[in-house]
């Protein structure tokens, strides 16, 4: 496996979140301000979720975010949510998640978990080569389709799961567009998520199981000279 | 042409014959967060883009090292720019910006390639340097 650094200068994750879900705990909804006060200081910003017809609001997480919108919080009655946008290593993203989920764990008496999910989202912003996705100068996709299928992409959209031993990978892999059309951008989004007799205490355990796959996944999946860019090889 | 084949891919997606549903295949941690509007809201930097060829009719070229290309959209033009080569080109789709801005940086490249070191003086000494060492032809 190449040998990487824990941040590349040139990185494209946009976001990072860790979740957790449990069984419904009506107190996390009357008594939403108890957490509220233990985090006021670092994420002030409330944001009520908008419901849809036929939604159901427990559901919906309220999130709590920092004034630079750099990282927060999203947490409804039966999750639990910790996300960063201004990635500074995994060693202070773990730090923080298991300071946040063990507070969050004591305020609400919670214990068992129904899912852990990591998810690493990255945006690698391109253009076009002749109208189409130049798709394998980023990443290592190969179809192994028929000859007649032309190898080069315009429009692009992969999801898929993968078993591994301790849970399951969520790949997608799609071209998207900006609203204002202004710029294209390959979406890498990875979730690692587990689901079986899961417990609040064994958080450190499915974080590190979960990013040391999609670590090894992304470093599989890059091509070498991305690799380059991504390191600050650049003019 | 761009949007439009977005738009296809929405409408393909969103057909299935009505005894059938859809399988369950979708990201589930964070599922409220909307890449297009991560899209939207990134800072510049985070919007550089490398470029591996430049090419002028009969001529390409492969870079030495990737150039990284920052897009936006100003005044009805597309812009791609490179900070290093103090160089943008125009276009009315990125990809025409970054057509034009490869065109560019052909020409310098030939240009500061021809000169003799004792012909330059200040910035162009670095500029220099950085071209001579900047592609390779195909």
């Amino acid at each position: 496996m190449p040998e990487t650094k824990d941040i590349y200068s040139n990185s494209p994750l946009v976001e990072i979140v860790f979740e957790i879900r449990f069984p419904g705990e009506p107190r996390i909804e009357c008594s939403r301000d108890i957490f509220y006060e233990n985090i006021r200081r670092d994420f002030p910003d409330v944001l009520v979720p908008s419901i849809k017809a036929g939604g159901f609001p427990a559901l919906e997480p309220y999130r709590f975010e920092s004034t630079d919108k750099k990282s927060g919080m999203r947490i409804a009655i039966n999750k639990f949510a910790y996300y960063v946008r201004e990635y500074k290593g995994y060693a202070q993203f773990k730090k923080d998640v298991l300071k946040w989920v063990s507070d969050f764990g004591q305020v609400y008496r919670i214990r068992k978990l129904n899912r852990s999910g990591l998810r690493y989202i990255n945006i690698i912003p391109f253009s076009r080569e002749s109208g189409l996705i130049p798709v394998n100068r980023f990443l290592k996709v190969r179809m192994d389709l028929p000859e007649v299928f032309p190898k080069n992409f315009e429009n692009l959209s992969l999801v898929f799961i993968s078993k591994t031993g301790g849970g399951a990978i969520t790949t997608k892999i799609e071209s998207i567009i900006s609203i204002d059309q202004s710029h294209e951008a390959i979406l890498l989004d990875f979730d690692y998520a587990k689901d079986k007799d899961l417990s609040i205490s064994s958080v450190e355990e499915y974080i590190e199981e979960s990013h040391a796959h999609t670590k090894r996944v992304f470093e599989e999946l890059i091509t070498d000279e991305y690799r380059s860019f991504l390191k600050g090889e650049v003019v | 042409m761009t949007f439009d084949s977005y738009q296809v891919r929405e409408e393909k997606q969103e057909y299935l014959p009505q005894s059938y549903k859809h399988s369950e295949v979708k990201i589930d941690t964070g599922k409220e967060i909307v890449a297009e509007e991560l899209l939207r809201s990134l800072p510049s930097q985070k919007l550089m883009l490398p470029l591996w060829s430049v090419g002028i009719p009969g001529k390409t070229f492969r870079t030495v090292k990737p150039i990284a290309v920052r897009i936006y959209f100003d005044e009805d033009l597309f812009f791609a720019e490179n900070d290093t080569l103090l160089l943008y080109g125009t276009g009315i789709s990125p990809e025409e910006a970054i057509k034009d801005l490869g065109g560019h940086i052909i020409h310098f490249y030939e240009y500061y390639r021809k000169l003799d070191r004792s012909q330059v003086a200040g910035d162009a000494i670095r500029l220099k340097r950085v071209y001579e060492n900047l592609l390779s032809e195909e």
